[in-house]
């Protein structure tokens, strides 16, 4: 060996030592990538022995290095630098290998390529640590988006605050939002959240207490949200330096919670009533749930009956297979499965049993029975809901009675019952109202105008305009009218009703009664007409009794007095000491005889026309004439007095009356127009006929002295009654007057104003 | 004192008026004896005289039946001046009515000392008038 090749060779000894010992994977390996030397490291990392490397090619070591970097190779073993921090290799036996490379050539000493240099480092172990702590941190950001988790940061040296984007999202603000230590003070809006909030801000600055509070937040959208909020305080060397936490949006939990809460405690409270039964079955038909409203209502303990009884103990035979039966026909159908079990149907069936108490007696109960099915959809039991109906029965069947009542009452009081919806023009009657209107039920839908086609033609508008005043007033007045039924016949019926308001006043319904009163309304005719009988009865007695009083009067004054005069004169005629007194008193005896007599012949007159036949003596006569005949034979009075006399009978020009009668009324209402005629005028006298309300009426009107009716009204038509000083005033005129009209059936009244005039009106029939 | 009973008469029938102004004067009783025709003329009389109730009559023989102002009417106006007349004036209601409405009115007029039924007759009216004179004396 040379010096020179010996120094070489202690030199390629040296590097072959530095290679084989360095502390990382280093080969080095000639042009034909055959291994030249190995680091321990490498043999290490790629579990390889020396002797099966050194003077081996690279590629018969590593099989499966494929053609990219077999040409990889090449471009370094032109000169090229291929280094890479990190990849995957994928090993023979199939692992997965990260590896970071360093691939260059070496150069002799002349300066050539003389092979590549490999420095490789395994750093699957660090690798795979740092992809775990990447996917930790891909599932804690999906946790904390799923469960609305944010975080967030308070720097305590500058107090500055960061929000995770979550935190954002929760307040429902624009990450243009600058968060800061109030902050979370700026949404609450409920005052004890707000205290919550203020107290742990205040005692995480004075006290440095950590954060662990939860309340209720307002954002800006307006939502109401809860919030939980926790935070950890980091320590720098016994500084607080930093708040950190999470902020958790709860209220769609606290939501849920809320609502399960609820349903559980209704749940709760129904399966605790005491007026509801809830039993359960367990796949073999034993009672394993029986709560207080089944122990309540069937007086069984739950105690003697979970575990040990089925619901065949409180239920009917009959019943159970009833219900068999109607389980089978729903759910089986016509076909013919043997092992067809009802049990297994999907049953939810809800119908009246008949429940036996555990002291023998029953009651009706309605029962919502639901199957349980196992995951197999096989029986598991049956849950049964049941409610004691027995009032309710109760109720009902006192309604029927009460119904039935109201119909047998409208039988016997002819009644029916009807109601009108307004607003959709829809009827209802009641029985008997058809039969008032012997109408058939089934015949067609009812409306108003079915009622409104019976009605009577002649009260149709009548009837209309009722219905219509009641709406518009809101109030309905009794009403009687007529209907006519198909067959023509007419009923009378009497309507009541009441009306019906919403709450914003308008009328929507009618409701009321109708009642055929037909027959009442007759008797009611009838008795209103043997009413006025009896009325026109009553005053012509009345008149009798008057005319008895008028005789007694008469009697009492008018013909006693004559008579007292005569007795007196006879007495003083007894004692009269000489003829001439003699002869004076006898003159007297004869003036007084003759007052007699002539009272006896007006009484004579008055008589005849009392019990007389004056109406049967009846002539049509001509006011006309009578005036004519009455002036003739006034005419030396009229002559006298100058008096006027006017005449209108066009209204009424002739009357069928009693002539007599006629011709002495005229003659002594004018005559006595005369003479009681004012001395300072002419008697002015009118005469008119009329015909008022159907009356025949005649008046006589004269503008003389008048009578104080006031004083003297009482006695204006009485016999011998006299009004003025006057020496013809003898009071039979008016008297007579009076008692012929009165014969005839008329009426004679006055009206007078004193030395005004005085009207007399004559009301013939 | 004047012993002379004033007697007034109102009545319309001249024949009444003659008869009793007859038989009052057959007493040979002390009277002065006036006569009206009806209550009218009566009552204008004791209007007129207020002031000299002397003049005023101390019985009074009254008719019912009268024109103008009938003898209850009277009575109406009279019980109006009453309480100015000093004088007491005993007042018979006379009529030739029997009829009981008339008795039965005339008795409520606590005035009227009595209801006469004509004809009165000289032996009651010579005691009504002896009566009256004997009541004075006393």
């Amino acid at each position: 060996m040379t010096p020179i090749s010996n120094r070489i060779e202690l030199q390629e000894r040296h590097h072959q030592i530095f290679i084989e010992q360095a502390p990382t994977a280093i080969a080095m390996l000639d042009k034909n990538m055959v291994y030249l030397a190995v680091s321990k490291r490498w043999l290490k990392d790629y579990k390889l022995d020396e002797q099966d490397v050194i003077g081996r090619s690279h590629y018969d070591v590593f099989p499966e290095i494929g053609d990219d970097w077999k040409k990889n190779h090449q471009d370094c073993l032109k000169g090229a630098i291929n280094i890479c921090d990190e990849a995957p290799f994928k090993r023979a036996d199939g692992s997965i290998h990260w590896i970071y490379w360093d691939v260059r050539p070496w150069y002799n000493l002349d300066s050539e390529i003389g092979g590549l240099l490999m420095h490789t480092g395994d750093i699957t172990e660090q690798k795979e640590k740092e992809l775990e702590k990447k996917r930790f941190e891909t599932i804690l950001s999906d946790c904390s988006e799923v469960a609305r988790i944010g975080t967030w940061e308070l720097n305590l040296l500058n107090n500055e605050v960061t929000w995770s984007d979550t935190v954002y999202d929760i307040h429902e603000v624009s990450k243009d939002y600058k968060p800061h230590l109030g902050s979370t003070l700026e949404f609450c809006e409920e005052e004890e959240s707000r205290r919550i909030a203020e107290e742990a801000i205040h005692d995480l600055m004075e006290n440095s207490r950590e954060v662990d509070l939860e309340f209720e937040i307002k954002t800006p959208k307006g939502n109401i949200k809860f919030l939980k909020v926790v935070g950890k305080i980091e320590y720098v060397e016994g500084v607080a330096t930093r708040l950190f936490g999470i902020a958790q949006d709860l209220t769609s939990t606290r939501e849920s919670e809320r609502q399960l809460n609820k349903a559980y405690n209704e749940l709760d409270a129904i399966f605790s009533s005491s007026s509801i039964a809830v039993i359960s079955t367990d796949k073999d038909g034993v009672i394993n749930r029986f709560n207080s409203g089944a122990e309540h209502l069937l007086g069984y303990s739950a105690k003697e009956m979970i575990g040990i009884k089925k619901p065949e103990i409180y239920l009917f035979e009959e019943e159970l297979n009833v219900f068999k039966k109607d389980m089978e026909l729903e759910f089986k159908g016509d076909s013919y499965d043997a092992d067809f079990n009802y049990r297994n149907e999907k049953i939810f069936n809800t119908r009246q049993w008949t429940f036996k108490r555990k002291d023998g007696s029953t009651f009706p109960g309605l029962k919502s029975l639901t199957a349980i099915q196992d995951k197999d959809g096989l029986n598991d039991g049956f849950i049964a809901v049941i409610t004691d109906i027995s009032k309710i029965k109760e109720v009902k069947d006192e309604l029927r009675k009460k119904n039935e009542l109201l119909n047998f009452a409208e039988q016997i009081t002819m009644m029916g019952n009807w109601k009108w919806n307004v607003i959709t023009n829809d009827v209802k009657w009641s029985n008997n109202l058809y039969s008032i209107f012997e109408f058939d039920s089934e015949q067609s839908e009812l409306n108003y105008d079915t009622y409104f086609s019976f009605v009577h033609p002649e009260d149709k508008v009548m009837v209309s305009q009722h219905v219509e005043t009641a709406i518009k007033i809101k109030k309905f007045e009794n009403l009687v009218h007529r209907i006519m039924l198909k067959d023509g016949t007419v009923k009378t019926i009497k309507l009541m009703s009441e009306i019906f308001t919403n709450n914003i006043g308008e009328v929507i319904e009618l409701f009321g009664t109708c009642q055929d009163i037909t027959e009442s309304k007759k008797a009611e005719d009838k008795l209103i007409e043997a009413k006025q009988e009896l009325e026109i009865f009553t005053q012509k007695l009345s008149l009798q009794n008057q005319q008895l009083a008028d005789f007694t009067h008469i009697t009492s004054h008018n013909l006693r007095a004559p008579v007292a005069n005569l007795n007196s004169l006879l007495e003083i005629y007894s004692y009269a000491e000489d003829e001439e007194e003699r002869t004076d008193i006898f003159n007297k005896f004869s003036s007084v005889i003759d007052h007699l007599s002539s009272t006896l012949n007006t009484l004579i007159e008055a008589l005849k026309a009392k019990v007389g036949d004056a109406n049967e003596q009846k002539e049509q006569i001509e006011f006309n004439e009578v005036l004519e005949n009455t002036v003739q034979m006034l005419s030396g009075a009229i002559l006298k007095s100058k008096a006027v006399i006017n005449s209108d009978f066009s209204k009424l020009s002739s009357i069928s009356y009693n002539k007599i009668y006629m011709e002495s009324i005229f003659l002594n209402l004018i005559g006595n127009a005369i003479k009681y005629s004012a001395e300072d005028r002419i008697p002015h006298i009118q005469i008119k006929t009329e015909v008022r309300n159907g009356k025949n009426i005649i008046t006589f009107k004269d503008n003389g002295l008048g009578i104080d009716l006031d004083k003297h009204g009482h006695k204006l038509f009485g016999l011998n009654k006299v009004f003025h000083r006057h020496p013809d005033a003898k009071g039979v005129g008016l008297y007579l007057t009076k008692t012929q009209i009165e014969s005839m059936g008329g009426t004679i009244t006055a009206t007078s104003e004193v030395n005004v005039g005085t009207t007399f009106t004559i009301n013939f029939n | 004192m004047n012993d002379i009973l004033k007697t007034c008469i109102v009545d319309d029938d001249s024949i009444y008026q003659f008869t009793m102004v007859k038989t009052l004067e057959s007493t040979k009783l002390p009277l002065e004896i006036m006569v009206f025709s009806d209550g009218g003329e009566a009552i204008d009389f004791m209007l007129d005289n207020l002031d000299q109730d002397s003049l005023f009559p101390d019985v009074i023989f009254l008719d019912i039946d009268m024109p103008v102002m009938d003898g209850f009417q009277f009575m109406e106006e009279y019980v109006k001046i009453k309480p100015r007349v000093g004088k007491k004036i005993t007042i018979y209601m006379v009529s030739s009515s029997l009829d009981p409405v008339d008795i039965e009115r005339a008795k409520k007029i606590s005035a009227i000392s009595d209801y006469i039924v004509k004809p009165i007759g000289l032996g009651r009216l010579k005691k009504i008038i002896e009566g009256l004179l004997a009541d004075r004396n006393d």
